[in-house]
């Protein structure tokens, strides 16, 4: 086995500061811009507090972008023209990225023309999901008995908070972890965007394949299930005071498809951003606390009727496939680069006579 | 915190003999790249190096034994903060800027110079 880096020197463990050296610090004249950088994200996260508080939660795509646009040109004050070109094209990427999802959720449950030859329309799945939940659950519809138990009308329960909190963070948790990462880490950023961008790709594919018809609609429409009230995610979350941005200034981007069920994205972004995050986390206690939220997230979107429960465990499923696929191709990138070093440094083996 | 892994900075004089086989100094390069590219290839180091620095193999670098390098962009920023510093010798000054503005802490080098700075120098 090879030495680690800290093997090679033991004696300058990283934060040993030898007395003869000088610091980088003395030698290297400061950043001028980093205090403007840090005292205008600083600015702009109170503002952005302010403004969730009484204004309410910007969660349509266009309000969405507008806050991270504004919130990186607070971060990149002062980087070279290089860092901002490099942002430019990520931010294209990203863009690009949303569009796509939403033009094309949009039109799946229309079904897609084929390169203009033929159009190809899947029918829509009514009783399978209902048929696998109930096989899960032993002939009960869980949407229907988590109402029945926990949802009394006009009134908001302490799980009602929590569970409208849980579903609203869906529109801006992994935007904020994709902002940050921007920041903190391109390399980490990269790493993020690649499966969270696999992941719309896979999920829009099987809204094409697979329309879905939600437990709501399913109640209501083809009244195959027991009563399901809706819409109620809102309930809790404006309770506590915030409201919605989307519904005030009418301006989105969401191609919305009542029919795109499965696989349920709230339950996979839910699981994404813990599990990204996951391998940095030392205590097991603290693993299993982040690995809860997933769980709440699923379990608030079968109460609020949006999702059945295979639509949500789908979501995981793709969303674990898309981090084992990447971790493999990253590993092989790694790998095909070291190699590269190796066939020229290292001689090759002498083939017996 | 860091979320990446520790970088390691290969320096100019360290690439020189890393990747000429000549270099009275080669074995010494090649015997540390080769384990810091094992640690690299476990994701548990990046290796890096000056744009400057790399220049000369700017042309099929990402096929050769400089593949496993990211590189690290200077810009002009970088280059009048090096002109400010009280280092003497601007290369030397323009190599600890990056180290400080990309918080590099490990350098490989045989450039006895950047042992007078608080960085872990490769090979001791």
């Amino acid at each position: 086995m090879s030495a680690s880096i800290d093997d090679l020197s033991p004696t300058q463990l990283p934060g040993t500061r030898l007395p003869d050296r000088s610091p980088l610090r003395a030698t290297v004249p400061y950043d001028v811009f980093r205090p403007v950088r840090i005292t205008l994200m600083s600015a702009y996260l109170a503002v952005y507090l302010w403004w969730l508080r009484f204004e309410g939660l910007p969660i349509d795509r266009i309000s969405v972008a507008i806050s991270v646009g504004l919130f990186l040109l607070c971060a990149f004050v002062g980087r070279s023209w290089r860092t901002w070109g490099v942002l430019l094209l990520d931010s294209l990427f990203y863009c690009l990225m949303w569009l796509s999802y939403e033009k094309t959720r949009g039109v799946a449950d229309e079904g897609i023309d084929v390169f203009g030859l033929f159009h190809l329309k899947f029918p829509l799945q009514v009783e399978s999901m209902r048929n696998i939940d109930r096989a899960l659950f032993f002939g009960h519809d869980p949407n229907v008995v988590l109402q029945e138990h926990f949802f009394r009308k006009g009134v908001v329960r302490w799980y009602d908070v929590i569970a409208s909190t849980t579903y609203m963070t869906h529109f801006v948790f992994p935007i904020v972890v994709m902002a940050v990462l921007w920041v903190v880490s391109h390399r980490q950023w990269a790493r993020f965007m690649r499966r969270f961008a696999t992941l719309l790709g896979m999920g829009c594919l099987l809204f094409v394949v697979l329309p879905t018809a939600p437990p709501w609609m399913v109640s209501k429409t083809y009244h195959l299930i027991g009563p399901i009230q809706r819409p109620i995610t809102h309930y809790g979350f404006y309770h506590l005071g915030f409201h919605g941005f989307t519904n005030d200034y009418k301006v989105q981007l969401s191609n919305g498809n009542a029919v795109a069920a499965m696989p349920s994205l709230h339950a996979s972004f839910a699981l994404v951003v813990p599990l990204f995050f996951l391998p940095w986390i030392r205590p097991r206690w603290v693993k299993a606390l982040v690995l809860t939220f997933p769980v709440i997230m699923l379990a608030s979107l079968v109460y609020f009727g949006e999702h059945w429960v295979i639509d949500g465990l789908a979501g995981w499923v793709i969303t674990l496939l898309t981090f084992w696929f990447w971790g493999r191709i990253e590993q092989r990138q790694r790998t095909i680069r070291a190699d590269r070093a190796r066939a020229i440094l290292v001689p090759p083996e002498p083939v017996p006579a | 915190m860091s979320l990446d892994p520790p970088q390691i900075l290969l320096e100019q004089s360290f690439l020189v003999a890393l990747t000429d086989a000549a270099h009275a100094r080669h074995s010494d390069a090649a015997t540390l790249y080769l384990t810091l590219v094992d640690q690299f290839e476990r994701d548990e180091l990046l290796l890096v190096a000056v744009s400057d620095h790399v220049q000369p193999w700017a042309v099929g670098r990402r096929k050769g034994v400089l593949a496993p390098l990211d590189v690290l962009h200077v810009g002009h920023q970088h280059r009048r903060a090096a002109d400010r510093s009280p280092e003497p010798d601007f290369a030397v000054a323009l190599t600890l800027t990056m180290c400080e503005r990309h918080k590099v802490r490990r350098m490989a080098t045989f450039d006895d110079r950047f042992r007078t700075y608080d960085l872990v120098i490769f090979p001791e």
